[in-house]
């Protein structure tokens, strides 16, 4: 239907926080005109029965393809034994008798009972024949079997592969040398496997509203050709799909006609890897305070070039002297080149010092943050409460702040490291551990909605339920500004409308 | 009889110069290829461990059986009567002695171990040795053979490696920066993560007076291990970097202060080809005023005529010019037929070479070539100017460009950016 009217639906605009009894015209894709009921005659009618409906919601960081190999990854993060690994990899391909290759992520050794990862040794019992690739939760470990070790061709100077007492190498590799393997994992995954992944997770990205995300690909954790492949592929797919290309390399980024560049560029690094630079040692390794990946003069050569290039910049950074090193960053570069237009970006921005939020403000720059990290990483014996302690794991993703700073926040799931569930957020955000830093349920939608859509320049286009705006919606079984915060998680996504078309429908999928 | 194996790259195997890699199973190869590397006398037990360690004793011996009959029928579809494995007892076998073995890893072997080593050998070196030992050669259920292979790769890659680079070192200390370049960049290839090599090849530019290239090659490292390690450039890389910017920013200070810049100082300035490009019609009138009023040494005048040149035509007008300078009759034989390819197919690389080396042979004491609008002439023109430049072949030769700013296209401001940091060009901002 090129026009119809939407009707008997609780809007909320995300204009104001009231909810509101309106019915919406919409006429070939486009929101055309807003009323009250009963004021618009349109023959086509499409009734909500009184359901809620949201603006589409927003991704603004997410791993996209890193998610489609994870619906081919065997999720080794409860395994309890090298025999139980191997166990499921037989399994695997007695299951698919046709696979290529085997691929199991999130694996640690704490939880073996060997306590030791497996060697390519214990994997060629299961595997001689094809690739496997065993990827520890943090990426920094990677476990290969003898078919991909006589495959990667590593350079000479790379010493991070893990040896027999017979010097013989066990197949594990660490930080350079499994950057290395991983490349050659995503090297080795087809493009047809890609495509078949790529249409279960878009399955799974509508299932929880997301009409426009920003996959963030490519760089060195991940691969380029992942940014080729969407460039390629995205336009088959009715959501929206912007590419934020995580290199430093400017001319590429402009060679494929992107106008941002980065998302994970890694200023520093993660808590979990104990690599985010932070100004206290983490809790449970004293005297280890993380690493800056760049030097202040390198990273404001970087923000220098991109301002230069007329790109939007955003950059990874973690701890708190990550954080500082970043502002400092965005600030001297400001200083040279001044101007009110800019929209620079910084991606995580776990744990800052207070001090530091109102010259975020300042700076004009906008934050993507992740509520979900208070829902997974938090809690006794948590990772923030291991690397950080609990006194400082208090400090983490001060969501309340920034928002009483006036600093605009964008959401984004992380996934694959976490599910893409803006829903999740949302309530991860109203519900967060730490009193004193929960949004309220309008603000933590904001973050999927309006916040999203200002941060990726398309403020005019989404993110609210206005005239002349995309018709991008989310139909929702409860109404979240009328739901307790503890109830918010039970509240689930029954249709995703993009550019007015159905594109999910809870009801069509029982 | 002989046995050729060829280690490097794809594994070969030829008897009696008979191509006999097909002939082989994959583990017949793997024993001849273990056993020609080391060549002495085997347990069967050991060749057991090594290929079949996941079978039972029976079907390894069985299999091993197998693979040696493959060996011996192959050798004997060349020589029936030759009997390629000695039974040394029951237990034991070696290969026969009266095998004449031949490996490629010798000939490298032997090349290293020259005193000197032409352009020509290194070449053959890159070309021969540069693949990886035993390429993708791998038998899935052979894991301690497998071990062995990689083991033996990476030493093999190793000493490729340390081999070259000394003989890159002394190259460099022989002022034989070419060959020098040739193998660094080969080594880049296979090592592209080893900032030291970087390092070297920039130097190796630096002495070669090709400063830019020093940058393009640090930049390379840079943008390399960034989006490759997420790392940073080491210390003595920047500050060796610094030291090449330095000279560069103190150049661009001094083109400020260039405008008084005279002919005389161009044409003496040194003993190297000399480009001056100034956006200012005005110093290049000047420049040509200086000249005629100081004597009477041969100009060219290129882009009188308006018009964007077709590809090649800037270089031909360079030669149609050109050829006017000459009396005798073999340089302006030589030039026509060199101006003869513009109604062929022309490969840049043999037209530009074969015209420096005319330039190199027919050298005057100096030449001054001014472009009137560079916008005017073709990319190739420019290429053409930049390739005799980094080959230093026309160090009589003062190019006196000019240039209109509204009219810059990529290549022309590729050109002055890169020409714009070497000692002996000149950019006159307007």
């Amino acid at each position: 239907m090129d026009l119809y009217l939407m009707k008997n639906c609780q809007v909320i605009d995300m204009v104001t926080e009231e909810t509101q009894q309106k019915e919406i015209l919409v006429e070939k894709g486009i929101i055309k005109k807003i009323e009250a009921p009963g004021i618009i005659k349109c023959e086509n009618t499409y009734d909500l029965k009184g359901k809620t409906i949201v603006p589409g919601f927003i991704d603004s960081h997410m791993h996209l393809i890193p998610s489609c190999i994870d619906q081919y990854a065997i999720n080794l993060e409860n395994a309890k034994s090298i025999e139980e690994i191997l166990e499921r990899i037989r399994i695997e391909r007695k299951k698919n008798p046709q696979t290529n290759m085997i691929i199991g992520s999130r694996l640690t050794e704490f939880s073996l009972k060997e306590k030791r990862l497996p060697t390519k040794e214990d994997l060629d019992q299961v595997a001689k024949d094809i690739p496997v690739f065993l990827s520890s939760i943090e990426f920094h470990t990677v476990t290969v079997n003898s078919y991909v070790l006589h495959q990667l061709n590593l350079p000479l100077s790379l010493e991070k592969i893990i040896r027999d007492k017979n010097n013989h190498p066990t197949g594990q590799m660490v930080n350079n040398a499994s950057i290395i393997a991983r490349k050659k994992m995503y090297e080795m995954f087809s493009e047809k496997n890609l495509k078949e992944a790529f249409e279960k997770v878009y399955q799974n990205i509508v299932k929880n509203g997301i009409t426009s995300l920003i996959a963030i690909e490519g760089g060195y954790l991940f691969h380029n050709k992942h940014v080729d492949f969407l460039v390629k592929n995205k336009l088959d797919y009715p959501i929206d799909i912007d590419i934020l290309f995580s290199t430093t390399d400017v001319n590429k980024v402009k060679v494929l006609g992107l106008n941002k560049i980065g998302g994970d560029i890694f200023l520093d690094g993660s808590f979990r890897s104990r690599n985010a630079k932070i100004s206290e040692s983490y809790s449970d390794a004293p005297g280890e305070t993380g690493k800056l990946f760049f030097s202040q003069e390198e990273i404001e050569d970087l923000i220098e070039t991109c301002i230069l290039e007329n790109l939007q910049i955003s950059v990874h950074a973690v701890g708190n002297i990550g954080i500082k090193t970043l502002i400092n960053a965005y600030e001297n570069v400001y200083k040279k080149y001044p101007s009110k237009e800019y929209r620079h970006k910084i991606e995580h921005f776990e744990l800052p010092d207070r001090e530091d939020i109102p010259r975020v403000k300042k700076l004009g720059l906008v934050l993507t943050m992740h509520p979900s990290y208070e829902n997974f990483f938090r809690g006794e014996g948590g990772m923030y409460d291991q690397r950080l302690g609990k006194e400082r794991s208090l400090k983490t993703n001060p969501l309340r702040q920034v928002f009483d700073a006036g600093i605009t926040v964008a959401g984004g799931s992380d996934s694959h490291i976490l599910p893409a569930n803006p829903l999740l957020g949302v309530h991860s955000a109203v519900n967060h551990p730490n009193i004193n830093s929960r949004l309220t349920t309008f603000e933590a939608l904001k973050m999927y909605t309006i916040n999203g859509a200002y941060g990726n320049k398309e403020e005019h286009l989404k993110g609210t339920i206005e005239e002349g705006k995309l018709a991008d919606f989310v139909v929702l079984s409860d109404n979240p500004l009328k739901s307790a915060p503890e109830a918010l998680k039970c509240i689930c996504v029954e249709q995703t409308i993009k550019n007015g078309k159905v594109i999910f429908s809870k009801d069509e999928q029982e | 009889m002989k046995l050729y194996v060829k280690y490097i790259g794809r594994v070969s195997f030829f008897v009696n110069g008979k191509a006999v890699t097909e002939e082989l199973s994959e583990k017949s190869k793997g024993i001849l290829l273990y056993m020609v590397l080391n060549n002495k006398e085997y347990h069967r037990n050991q060749l057991k461990q090594l290929f079949w360690c996941d079978f039972s004793e029976d079907s390894a011996n069985r299999n091993l059986r197998h693979a040696i009959w493959n060996i011996r029928k192959v050798f004997r579809s060349v020589d029936l009567d030759f009997d390629v494995l000695i039974n040394v007892s029951k237990s034991v076998i070696r290969l026969n002695e009266s095998l004449v073995i031949e490996r490629d890893i010798d000939s490298f072997e032997r090349l290293m171990a020259h005193e000197v080593i032409s352009e020509d050998e290194v070449i053959r070196c890159l070309e021969n040795f540069g693949q990886d030992f035993l390429e993708n050669f791998f038998i899935s259920d052979s894991q301690d053979f497998n071990n062995w292979v990689y083991f033996e790769r990476e030493s093999f890659r190793r000493k490729y490696f340390n081999n070259l680079l000394s003989l890159a070192k002394k190259s460099m200390e022989a002022s034989d920066y070419e060959i020098a370049l040739k193998i660094l960049n080969n080594l880049v290839l296979l090592d592209s993560y080893n900032e030291s090599l970087y390092l070297m090849i920039m130097k190796l530019h630096v002495k070669n007076g090709n400063k830019s290239f020093a940058v393009h090659t640090y930049n390379e490292a840079k943008r390399v291990l960034r989006e490759e390690l997420n790392l940073g450039l080491s210390d003595e890389m920047k500050s060796y970097y610094e030291q090449i910017n330095k000279r560069v920013k103190e150049k661009k200070v001094l083109r400020k202060n260039k405008m008084d810049l005279n002919f005389e100082q161009i044409i003496d300035s040194n003993n190297k080809m000399t480009i001056v490009i100034t956006s200012q019609m005005d110093h290049i009138n000047k420049f040509k005023y200086d000249f005629l009023s100081f004597n009477k040494m041969p100009l060219i005048e290129l882009s009188k005529i308006p018009g964007r040149r077709l590809p090649y035509e800037g270089v031909f007008e360079f030669i149609d010019e050109y050829v006017h300078l000459f009396h005798e009759d073999t340089a302006i034989q030589e030039l026509n037929r060199i101006s003869s390819m513009k109604t062929k197919h022309i490969d840049a690389l043999v037209l530009f070479n074969q015209l420096s080396d005319f330039l190199k042979k027919h050298q005057r004491e100096k030449l001054i070539v001014v472009i009137y609008n560079l916008a005017y002439m073709d990319d190739k023109f420019i290429d053409f100017v930049s390739y005799i430049y980094r080959k230093g072949c026309c160090h009589h030769m003062k190019f006196l460009i000019a240039y209109n700013k509204n009219w810059e296209t990529s290549r022309i401001k590729f050109f002055i950016d890169a020409m714009g940091i070497m000692d002996d060009i000149n950019i006159i901002e307007g």
